[in-house]
């Protein structure tokens, strides 16, 4: 229950941070508080998380990255913001109670509606908590973010995946900072507000677009039965982190000069913008385009906002500062980078030589072609191998009926038309640079651009279909459904809750079966043992094994050896006391390690075996075999692996 | 939330009098439509190779051939 208070904390704390960042900004220019402030505080809070991960990175790279610092800089944040904070939250309470008054006087069908996409997000906030890391975040995201927190220092992974460690770490850092602070469950958690955020920004986009309550209620719905976006919620990943930017950034482009001052949100969007690209990479080839569309139409369209309220010259500018604003956004990145790479630009330039996972081609031209031909029915119900998530099926279902929307009187000044086409524009550029790479969360706020016109058209029968209305029970139906199918596979994390709450939760409950193998290795292992990890999901592992584990010498060592026998006396000698082989990922090693070429002297024992994992413990009979590394703890309590003299 | 949204957009408020007609077809076929999504993303879920989650798309495959085919010819 604490470690949901720690998260709390931290969430008001990266509010204050966004207060602090928009008044050094802005100054007065930001839209004063009202009542209907939902985009103004996520937005606060989506633009101060980044904005803190910014300032941990120098943190992180000088080691002091510890709870003392943490908890520091958050009071600070929370003091220095104070003043500002309570009005925020005060204003934001006032709009739920104004949006609750208006349910009461709907109809008991839409009632109906807000309480099961409340309950469903309920569940998700649940997940997120409950739902241990899965995939990638249990093989990358979180054990990363876990020697973070224990080294208080930002290194290269250790382990094979050390080029990855030249990605944006925005995610990990609050992941880290959190771990550092309670424990994974509540860096977990912080996803879900940001997945709130989220939210609110596609709201915030439908408002502009004049989407109407009913209908922002549907784009929400829309968006939490979009798996690639809901499973980032809970699994552990950190996709949500440049996708609640990039609909910040379009709400930002769309306001511009209406309700929230050009020049301010020109700086802010390009901000968000920047953060975004650095937090996810694939956004330069698939949102990127998206976001150039709003700039130029905004630049081309007379009788925009810009035009009326700043006057022509000041298009120009406001395009400089949007450019500013995004390279500025850039610099902690590139910091980290020119430290732990030597190269800023990596992995583009230098870094890692093996560049391969930045230039993927996921499939044959064959199903390749297939995938391309079949948009956007793959995006909806693709099941590719990496696809991980797809779009809304509510988006089909309700695209059809925009051809019964009224057309708009200008098209230039149409902001749905405008979504519409930047969706378009992002979608197009990114199946024409990645055709085989079909996977909704590499470009997510592209995709998203296209609900508010699908949530509008759905409104627009419920409101006004003539009766007998067939089709708007039909639309009530399909979203009640849908609302019900997503709540279903979430109930096992919400029956956690209780042992939660009472702190009788087992740590491998709901999770992968790499889980308990791996505990139990943990209290066979000794401080610093070294661990030949083949496999991926190495999570679970205490972090002192995690930082003495194999890497890509130990790996290359391995495979490159010819002989056999070799083979053993190299892991032996290389001090590794342990080889865990996943035997659903590595089967190469299998026929790498054969049990009949062990040398006598070497005694391999299998002491676990699991239907995914043998864990076999390497000992010398005679003791008389040297060992050329081991791993041990520096003055500053960080494991390094260090040759033997 | 902003208020500001154009006049010409407000197609979804109460205040707009003009109600929808659809013919009863049409409103079957939409009705068709949806459902057929929702069918199909089910069928997804529980069995990603059950014939029927490739319907939607294989048909979509198949009108793109007839309709590249005729621009070719």
């Amino acid at each position: 229950m604490i470690e949901l208070l720690i998260t709390c904390v931290y969430t008001l704390a990266c509010v204050g941070m966004g207060q602090l960042a928009l008044s050094a900004l802005a100054g007065h220019e930001w839209p004063p508080l009202s009542a209907s402030s939902t985009p103004h505080l996520a937005g606060r809070f989506i633009l101060g998380q980044a904005v803190l991960a910014a300032i941990w990175v120098p943190i992180g790279l000088v080691g002091w990255f510890g709870p003392v610092v943490i908890v520091g800089t958050l009071a600070t944040v929370i003091g220095l913001s104070a003043s500002q904070l309570f009005p925020l939250l005060r204003n934001t309470l006032s709009w739920v109670r104004s949006f609750f008054k208006w349910l009461r006087g709907e109809r008991v069908g839409v009632q109906l509606f807000a309480m099961a996409l409340a309950l469903l997000i309920f569940e998700f906030g649940a997940a997120a908590w409950i739902m241990p890391p899965r995939g990638d975040a249990e093989a990358f995201y979180i054990p990363y973010a876990r020697v973070i927190a224990a080294t208080q220092r930002i290194e290269l992974m250790p382990g094979p995946y050390e080029y990855l460690s030249s990605i944006g770490l925005m995610g990990e850092l609050h992941f880290g900072a959190l771990i550092s602070l309670a424990n994974v469950s509540s860096a977990k958690f912080f996803v879900f507000p940001l997945a709130v955020s989220a939210a609110a920004m596609l709201v915030a986009i439908c408002s502009e677009a004049g989407v109407g309550r009913m209908g922002r209620m549907i784009a929400v719905a829309m968006l939490f039965t979009t798996t690639a976006f809901t499973h980032h919620i809970f699994d552990g990943k950190t996709d949500l982190f440049p996708t609640a930017l990039g609909l910040m950034a379009v709400w930002l482009l769309l306001a511009a000069g209406e309700s929230v001052p050009v020049r301010t949100a020109y700086a802010v969007a390009g901000l968000c913008t920047g953060f975004a690209l650095m937090a996810k990479f694939s956004y330069a080839l698939g949102f990127l385009p998206a976001v150039c569309v709003f700039l130029v139409w905004r630049q081309l369209t007379n009788g925009t906002s810009i035009v009326q309220v700043s006057g022509s010259k000041f298009r120009s500018g406001a395009m400089v500062v949007f450019a500013v604003c995004a390279v500025a956004a850039t610099v902690p990145h590139l910091a980290k980078n020119a430290v732990l790479f030597s190269s800023p630009l990596a992995p583009f330039l230098g870094g890692s030589e093996d560049k391969s996972w930045l230039n993927q081609a996921w499939f044959t031209p064959e199903v390749t072609r297939r995938i391309v031909l079949s948009y956007p029915f793959a995006l909806v119900f693709g099941r590719y191998p990496g696809q991980s998530g797809n779009l809304s099926y509510l988006l089909l279902a309700f695209l059809p009926l925009a051809a019964w929307l009224p057309r708009p009187t200008h098209l230039s000044k149409s902001k749905l038309t405008e979504l519409c086409l930047a969706g378009a524009i992002g979608t197009i550029s990114w199946i024409a640079v990645r055709p085989s790479m079909i996977a909704p969360r590499y470009y997510l706020p592209t995709l998203l651009l296209f609900y508010p016109l699908a949530a509008k058209a759905a409104e627009q029968v419920l409101i006004k279909e003539a009766p007998f209305r067939w089709l708007g029970a039909g639309i009530m139906a399909i979203l009640l459904s849908a609302l019900a199918v997503f709540s279903y596979p979430l109930l096992p994390a919400v029956r956690q809750v209780p042992n939660a709450l009472l702190g009788r939760l087992d740590p491998c409950v709901l999770a992968s079966p790499y889980c308990e193998p791996l505990i139990t290795m943990n209290r066979q292992a000794e401080p610093g043992d070294r661990i030949y990890f083949a496999g991926y999901y190495s999570n679970w592992l205490r972090t002192d094994l995690l930082q003495c584990r194999n890497d890509l010498a130990d790996s290359q060592a391995l495979e490159t050896a010819t002989d056999a026998a070799g083979r053993w006396a190299m892991l032996y000698a290389r001090g590794f006391r342990y080889v865990i082989i996943d035997n659903t990922s590595r089967l190469p090693i299998v026929s790498l390690l054969d049990p009949s070429t062990i040398p006598p002297w070497l005694n391999v024992n299998e002491i676990l075996k699991t239907k995914e994992l043998s864990v076999l413990r390497l000992s010398n009979r005679a003791h008389d075999q040297k060992v050329e590394r081991d791993c041990v703890q520096d003055a500053s309590h960080m494991w390094h692996v260090k040759r033997v003299s | 939330m902003t208020n500001r949204e154009s006049p010409e957009l407000q197609v979804g408020d109460r205040s707009d009098e003009s109600s929808l007609r659809m013919p009863v077809v049409i409103k079957a076929l939409l009705l068709a439509w949806m459902g057929a999504n929702a069918f199909i993303f089910v069928a997804v879920s529980i069995s990603p190779d059950w014939p029927i989650a490739t319907v939607l798309p294989e048909l979509m495959l198949r009108a793109r051939h007839v309709l590249l085919s005729l621009f070719i010819n």
